[in-house]
């Protein structure tokens, strides 16, 4: 049995709707059945959301991104042959939907550089917060310069600290190219913010 | 690596600011049920709704194959398509149609634009019409040289000149503009709620409109207008707006209330 599979109650619950089927979750999902798709966001929810805020900075387009990416996930549930975790399959699907929110999170930080206007909190947090929350929104800027996919592997592997294997199948890439795009993603982010006035 | 240390650094701080955790995952998730549920129920009805459909055809098929219709038809059809006839004309519109041009830009198979389901806040009293689109969380910009002129007056912030570099502004790009200096540059908590009224007047939908009216409250709240001020943070307290400016509204809203 895979270990994605073994949400136990769910599972047996969708193996009497599904029968012998082997991957009754998996069928139930690719049969549109909603309760699935239920169990399935709650279980994998956080993980999905965590990886789309960092990779867009913008909670708001992230919750989009999280909405987009499980109703889209039993169309796409006829691509998945259980080589990797169901988790890791959800994160996949949402990568092939980024774009779009990508961009409307640059669009909005754009917009608001270009008028000159920085939110600016009620309360003032502590100087090394201040530094350290700079330095992540610098971050964010320089993350909008890069191609998508340098953007994708840089948040996998560097933020999300994963092994490039794993994000080679994620981003259905060769572990080389993924760790290629990784190099360059530093370069030029290591680039971008010693030019915002960052330094080691 | 040490030079990688300012990255790792950098890293870091995204990783802890955003663990996944969020108050409007609920919602997110009834959301979901209901865009995916429709989409399930067609799927189901539509082998039935194929059924008459398929009678139709069939019938009109064996209607025609015994007036002998269907097969003048077939012929007609031949006719037209010249199945048989000389090769047709080839046109240089019709080899460039068909010849994929490698200079031009492909289309990848993106994704439509997702439609945004979040709920739409409700709007302040005061604001003209709610947002029918959610609003995107601003994040902090980090500008060294903000602190820079202080002396504007707001009435000079109304209308800024344009630096000749940037695009010409939108009326309500200017607006906000003038909102936001006038309430943090000029402190002028009265001149930057009527400021961004008309800012709300005029891009009720904004993408800054949360922003705006964020910003209103606040200047609500310096005027001690509790009252309008508790009840333009409400959908920020409330979770409206998703997390954007949530923790911050209910600490005012506490606030207010002492």
């Amino acid at each position: 049995m895979n270990p994605w599979y073994d949400l136990s109650p769910v599972t047996a619950d969708f193996a009497r709707t599904y029968g012998e089927a082997p991957d009754p979750l998996v069928q139930a999902l690719a049969a549109g059945d909603t309760r699935a798709l239920t169990a399935v966001y709650r279980e994998h929810h956080v993980a999905v959301r965590a990886f789309a805020s960092r990779l867009l900075g913008d909670d708001a387009a992230a919750e989009d991104m999280v909405q987009e990416a499980f109703v889209a996930l039993p169309r796409a549930m006829r691509h998945f042959r259980g080589e990797t975790s169901l988790r890791s399959f959800v994160i996949s699907v949402a990568i092939n939907h980024a774009r779009h929110f990508v961009r409307a999170a640059a669009r909005r930080r754009r917009s608001l550089a270009r008028l000159g206007c920085e939110p600016v909190s009620s309360v003032e947090p502590p100087e090394a917060d201040l530094t350290r929350r700079q330095l992540g929104d610098a971050l964010f800027r320089a993350l909008d310069r890069l191609p998508l996919d340098q953007r994708v592997a840089f948040v996998l592997c560097v933020v999300e600290e994963r092994p490039s294997e794993d994000v080679a199948r994620l981003v259905n890439a060769p572990s080389p190219t993924v760790r290629a795009r990784v190099q360059a993603a530093k370069r030029k982010l290591r680039a971008l913010l010693e030019r915002a006035g960052f330094d080691d | 690596m040490i030079e990688d240390d300012l990255l790792e650094r950098a890293a870091a701080v995204v990783r802890e600011r955003y663990d996944g955790s969020t108050a409007v995952s609920a919602r997110t998730e009834a959301l979901i049920a209901q865009r995916v549920r429709p989409r399930a129920a067609r799927r189901r009805w539509l082998p039935l709704g194929a059924i008459p459909l398929v009678a139709c055809l069939a019938a009109s098929a064996a209607w025609g194959n015994a007036s002998g219709k269907l097969i003048a038809a077939v012929h007609s059809l031949v006719g037209v398509f010249a199945l048989g006839g000389p090769p047709a004309p080839t046109t240089a519109v019709s080899v460039a149609r068909r010849t994929p041009q490698p200079d031009a830009p492909t289309r990848r198979s993106a994704p439509e634009p997702a439609p945004r389901l979040t709920a739409a806040p409700e709007a302040p009293p005061s604001s003209p019409s709610p947002p029918s689109l959610p609003p995107a969380r601003v994040l902090a910009v980090a500008r060294p040289h903000q602190s820079a002129p202080l002396a504007a007056s707001a009435s000079a912030s109304a209308s800024p000149s344009p630096s000749p570099s940037a695009q010409p502004d939108s009326v309500p790009d200017t607006l906000f503009r003038a909102a936001h200096r006038a309430q943090f540059v000029g402190r002028d908590p009265a001149r930057a709620i009527d400021l961004w009224d008309r800012y709300l007047s005029a891009a009720p939908n904004g993408s800054l409109a949360p922003e705006a009216r964020y910003n209103r409250a606040i200047d609500l709240t310096q005027l001690g207008r509790k009252a309008e001020a508790a009840a333009a943070l409400q959908p920020f307290a409330r979770g409206d707006y998703g997390t954007y400016r949530q923790a911050e509204a209910q600490h005012l809203l506490e606030a207010l209330a002492r």
